[in-house]
């Protein structure tokens, strides 16, 4: 072996290989390049860069099980078992084999961008003795970044006796952390962002405790689990965070929904919710009609084909005004108009040629005494000789529905998409605002939208890509505000990016966002959120009484948006992007 | 059944749902005043949390008398969140 070749660090690696097999390696993850390390696979392989001649002929380099890729010059890339090491040290066309460099520090590209380092360096703030909640998909608890740090993990989705705020799922600590696991590897993700302890890729409050809820996400549990995480959080007199990447669009947009009333009677001094804005910028989700007494307005609505395609449309209106609702089909056949029904079931369906269409109008919503109504249309399947691509809006007329309303009085009637993978919505009404959900638009959470910090990278095989973002602005993902009732939200924005944080084993990851065996690349503001929460876990531990207003008041009065008024808001950046400086 | 108590979603899950063991993860908003949340564990309702809003998993039956009860105020269905990524 000709070390003097080998990179200092690959040297120390093939030494512990040679001694200790490949557990020697388990601990230089981080450092190397590695492949995989699965017992019984192949021998442990490096991604690299081999310093050559110039233009040298390399092909003999396959019978060591070298896998060189495509181009010449004097260094290549390439995998390299690492038992053929020796045997490529000893290659006189080689003159330095390198272990591949990873990606750039996206989380600390970001927090940099935000100037949490020189926050934390200044105030020797960490997270220590505050509890950072994650209700998500679960947990990773045994990836290095949270090593003894997960205090207690409700599974919802295990059989077990629950929990006191919920008496279902099995709650998990210590050695039984591994019971439950991240399959969808969101959870573990977040929670690396907001207080992952990694020598690369470290979070924004590393040394904050964990309670994880793994949630089946539905709303009514999202809300269990908050008060589970507060409760915890006070049996062990800590102040606690709750991060909540989750959004949905199935409701009023003004706060009054059941998890906004939840979440703002759960939150006081020490508790602190963050919630994700939603990624629904881009999606045509809303529209806002105003109809005058006696008139018609129009809404388009291009419904997705394919199994369990159906399309939810909610409308909201005041409380004081009427309207009746019908849906016209893709062969222009109408429901009858319908107004409020406020005597018996306030359901209604209809069997059309082209699907069943359910139209539900009840009376003022007891929660804000406004008109919610809620139109359900699942297509007939697509005609045998005419196959529509799943998950597509059929194209032509197939899969143009449209919802009819007139004014019985005159009405402003916004109108959501529930799911913009299903149906999206057209026609001159359609408005690129509101689009921030529950439990976004609770009035107590601080809402979060996402900043784009980074937009190239290279994945572990050392293939660069590039995300269709503007570097060092808002996400266009990033949903719009303001609420229903005006109400500003989102509060304020925060790299969302694209961000480098743990990984899962259990979840699937496509390989362009793979970075290591340890990390992966993931955008969103389920990525800004846990930047946010990470950030009140320090402002926590400076000052544990912190209520939500205060903590939004103090997050806002360091926020700007770019080329915009000093303390002004926008729909899309809430009050600007945060900068921790002299938070 | 007390249609006024039901939101939108809840009304049309009950009009779907064919099978009467059916059960619907929901919210329960008491009445100011009701917070003790009396009435429900005499329906069978084990409901969680504390304060006005509680949640629970009921059948059918039991959403139609909750909306008879005087300390219930609203009855909502609760909906399926999606990961913002």
């Amino acid at each position: 072996m000709r070390y003097e070749k080998l990179s200092p660090g690959l040297a120390a690696a093939v030494q512990d290989f040679q001694g200790e097999g490949s557990v020697g390696l388990l601990g230089r993850h981080h450092a190397l390049g590695l492949v995989s390390l699965a017992p019984g696979a192949k021998p442990p392989r490096l991604v690299v860069f081999l310093h050559t001649d110039h233009d040298a002929d390399l092909d003999h380099l396959g019978s060591l099980g070298v896998e060189l890729n495509e181009g010449g010059g004097g260094v290549r890339t390439g995998i390299v078992p690492l038992t053929s090491l020796d045997a490529l040290s000893e290659d006189s066309a080689v003159h330095r084999i390198v272990p591949a460099t990873r990606l750039r520090l996206l989380l600390d590209v970001a927090k940099g961008a935000v100037n949490v380092p020189a926050f934390r360096s200044r105030t020797g703030l960490s997270g220590k003795g505050v509890v950072v909640g994650v209700v998500d998909s679960g947990i990773e608890a045994g990836h290095d970044s949270f090593t003894g740090r997960v205090h207690r993990l409700w599974d919802q989705t295990l059989n077990g006796k629950g929990v006191p705020e919920g008496r279902y799922g099995l709650e998990l600590k210590g050695s039984s952390l591994g019971q439950s696991r991240d399959d969808v590897g969101h959870g573990t993700h977040v929670a690396g962002i907001a207080a992952g302890a990694d020598d690369t890729y470290e979070g924004v409050a590393p040394a904050a405790q964990l309670v994880v809820v793994k949630s089946d996400l539905l709303n009514a549990h999202v809300a269990d689990g908050i008060r589970y995480v507060f409760r915890v959080a006070a049996d062990l007199g800590l102040p606690a965070v709750v991060n909540l990447s989750l959004g949905g669009q199935d409701d009023s947009h003004d706060g009054t929904d059941s998890l906004s009333a939840v979440i703002d009677g759960a939150v006081g001094p020490g508790r602190i919710v963050c919630c994700a804005a939603g990624n629904e910028g881009n999606d045509n989700i809303h529209a806002q009609v105003r109809v005058r007494r006696g008139g018609t307005r129009t809404i388009g609505c291009a419904v997705a084909a394919g199994p369990g395609a159906a399309a939810s449309l909610i409308g909201w209106y005041g409380g004081a005004e009427e309207l009746a609702v019908a849906v016209v089909s893709p062969s222009n056949v109408q429901t009858p108009f319908q107004a409020v029904l406020t005597e018996g079931s306030p359901v209604r369906s209809h069997a059309l040629a082209e699907g069943l269409v359910r139209v539900i109008t009840p009376g003022p919503d007891a929660g804000n005494g406004d008109h919610g109504f809620l139109i359900q249309i699942e297509p007939a399947p697509a005609p045998a000789m005419l196959p529509a691509p799943a998950g597509r809006p059929l194209p032509g007329r197939r899969g143009a529905w449209r919802l009819r309303v007139k004014g019985i009085t005159d009405a402003n009637l916004d109108v959501w998409s529930v799911d913009a993978a299903n149906a999206q919505l057209t026609g001159r009404a359609v408005a690129d605002s509101m689009k921030v959900g529950a439990p976004g638009t609770a009035t107590g959470a601080v809402t979060v939208a996402s900043y784009t910090t980074k937009t190239t990278w290279e994945d572990f095989f050392g293939q660069p890509h590039q995300a269709g973002l503007e570097l060092n602005d808002i996400s266009d993902f990033s949903s719009e505000g303001p609420r229903r009732d005006g109400g500003r939200k989102p509060d304020l924005a925060a790299p969302g990016a694209m961000i480098v944080s743990a990984l899962s084993v259990h979840a699937a990851v496509l390989p362009d966002f793979l970075i290591d065996g340890l990390h992966v690349l993931m955008a969103g503001t389920s990525m800004a959120t846990p930047f946010v929460s990470g950030l009140v876990a320090l402002l926590l531990e400076r000052e544990s009484s912190l209520g939500p207003e205060e903590v939004r008041q103090l997050l806002r009065s360091h926020c700007a948006v770019p080329g915009g008024e000093p303390g002004g808001w926008d729909p899309k950046w809430g009050f600007g992007l945060v900068n921790a400086w002299d938070l | 059944m007390d249609w006024a108590k039901l939101d939108a979603a809840l009304a049309g899950a009950l009009a779907g749902s064919c099978d009467s063991d059916s059960r619907f993860v929901v919210f329960i908003h008491l009445a100011p005043g009701a917070e003790d949340a009396a009435g429900l564990e005499e329906l069978g309702v084990e409901a969680g949390g504390d304060g006005a809003v509680r949640t629970a998993t009921v059948s059918g039956p039991q959403i139609g008398a909750l909306s008879d009860l005087s300390g219930i105020r609203l009855l909502r269905l609760s909906r399926r969140l999606r990961a913002a990524r």
